[in-house]
């Protein structure tokens, strides 16, 4: 029988060798997690009508800056950009 | 400006530091110069545009665009401030109960050399552990975590350990009962307590080792300034982590120990079909039904986050499906949840002797409070005679081998192999 657990066994632990990583806590409580910019703007926004902005999940496909307009539109942004590095540096205290 | 009881807990590593969005009090520019934009692009960039003229166009219409807007989730976060919570909750309650419960009937009544119980007693063990993180998630979706840095990487350990763990010691139990019936050898003894011993500690370590990670990667994060949130910190490679991550928990989570389940019973159950034990059907339907329930409790979840892969991939999906994929997400796994409340009652309950030693706990139970009386012969005797039974049937499969047939199967077994 041992011809049988130990190749199970094997497999087991050098799955979890193999794959060691895990996420902290249940998906359900982390919505957050999955708010990403799909897009970027194509135009630069003028920095006047930004009032804040903040970052997308760092695990979102597009690492992306949410521009949050006066009007309260959350827009997203390419943090490359130099037009944008301009007004996240003017929001930073 | 994003209130601060609806805190967004970006996870950016990169570039620049984190917490800076949600300030109260970040200067809100451009609120009182209005400008006039007309729909060409090339206005946009002139920032002295006329600063009179309707409020209404103060902002860019042409942005309508939906694909600039970020996929914003207010109505998924109320719906989880007030699900999850409640939910946990329950899940809490009935967990607790039924774990110790029948913690309580196997550390009293079960002889100790017993070994088809060391899988059940570390099931209800790691049950219970996983249970009792629930509350901690309950309270940071509600509000936020507040429970500090080290319970941070504590609870978090916890959860993967005995998330882990407790699916594991559900396909022991499985390899249990097939090296019990199909490969027993009245000579060469497979099942032996210590080999047990050694594989249940064996299936701590290995979730023990998957949860390395959680211990290294979660800390708290502030953000915005007062609110706390607890989440692993994979720097600048969060996409293939949470990927690895979601097939981790697919194939080890799920596709492994249902294969090993699917593969385990079928042989348990060839053996049984050609040997026509006494109570041959009910085994047969005890065993279908164990793999039938984790399949219920473990697929819609698993199938729920294959196709948040599909949709971090971008292989499908708008925001619209993925607002839905987040409710399909926290209900599926909610309800994968109830399974450490309900498998102990599945494996142990319907053991026929299960049944004797949790009507011994009530009996006790009763009459201490009725008055102390000498109820520990009656126990300790029908505990007694419990032990003289040669097999042990925990998952009720193996109540057909109690009879007379145990000496015939195992011959016939042996003969056969």
């Amino acid at each position: 029988m041992a011809s049988l657990q130990t190749p199970l066994l094997a497999v087991l632990i050098l799955l979890s060798v193999m794959l060691q990583a895990t996420d902290a806590g249940p998906y359900g409580a982390n919505v957050e997690d999955s708010i990403c910019c799909r897009d970027f703007v194509r135009y630069p926004l003028p920095p006047r009508v930004v009032k804040d902005f903040y970052w997308t999940s760092d695990s979102c496909r597009r690492a992306g800056v949410v521009l949050q307009t006066v009007k309260d539109r959350e827009i997203c942004a390419n943090p490359k950009l130099p037009w944008v590095k301009k007004i996240l540096q003017k929001l930073s205290p | 400006m994003r209130q601060t009881n609806a805190p967004l807990r970006s996870r950016a590593a990169e570039p620049g530091p984190r917490g800076i969005a949600g300030i109260p009090g970040a200067p809100a520019l451009g609120v009182s110069s209005a400008m006039v934009t007309t729909a060409s692009p090339s206005n946009l960039t002139t920032e002295d545009a006329a600063p009179e003229n309707g409020s209404f166009y103060y902002d860019y219409e042409y942005l309508d665009s939906v694909l600039f807007l970020v996929c914003t989730k207010e109505e998924v976060l109320s719906f989880a401030r007030i699900f999850l919570p409640v939910f946990y909750s329950l899940i809490f309650v009935l967990g607790l109960g039924g774990n110790s419960l029948l913690l309580v009937v196997l550390l009293r009544y079960v002889p100790r050399r017993r070994m088809a119980e060391v899988y059940l007693l570390n099931l209800a063990v790691s049950n219970l552990l996983f249970v009792v993180t629930l509350p901690f998630w309950g309270i940071s979706v509600a509000w936020h975590w507040v429970f500090g840095s080290f319970l941070c990487k504590m609870v978090s350990t916890l959860y993967t350990i005995n998330f882990y763990s407790g699916i594991f010691f559900i396909s022991c139990m499985s390899l249990d009962k097939y090296l019990e019936i199909v490969h027993a050898q009245p000579l060469h003894r497979l099942r032996t307590r210590a080999k047990s011993l050694l594989l249940a500690a064996l299936v701590w370590a290995v979730a023990l080792a998957i949860s390395v990670p959680d211990m290294v990667f979660v800390q708290v994060h502030e953000h915005p300034k007062g609110v706390w949130s607890c989440y692993p910190d994979f720097g600048g490679h969060g996409t293939s982590w949470k990927l690895f991550l979601r097939f981790q928990q697919n194939l080890l989570g799920f596709l492994l120990p249902l294969l090993a389940m699917i593969f385990f019973y079928s042989r348990i159950g060839c053996v049984l079909v050609r040997l026509q034990p006494r109570g041959l059907g009910r085994a047969l339907r005890m065993a279908v039904a164990l793999v039938v329930a984790f399949f219920t409790f473990w697929f819609p979840y698993n199938l729920t986050l294959f196709l948040h892969s599909l949709l971090d991939l971008q292989i499908f999906g708008d925001c619209q499906v993925s607002r839905d994929l987040d409710y399909a997400m926290q209900v599926t796994e909610s309800l994968a949840f109830l399974h450490c409340c309900f498998t102990p009652v599945l494996y142990a309950f319907c053991s026929r002797r299960f049944r004797q030693y949790l009507k011994a706990l009530l009996a006790t139970v009763l009459r201490w409070r009725l008055g102390p009386g000498p109820t520990q012969a009656s126990l300790s005797r029908g505990s007694e005679s419990s032990r003289l039974t040669a097999q042990e049937d925990v998952t009720g499969l193996n109540e057909l081998a109690q009879g007379s047939a145990v000496g015939s199967l195992k011959q016939e077994v042996v003969g056969s192999h």
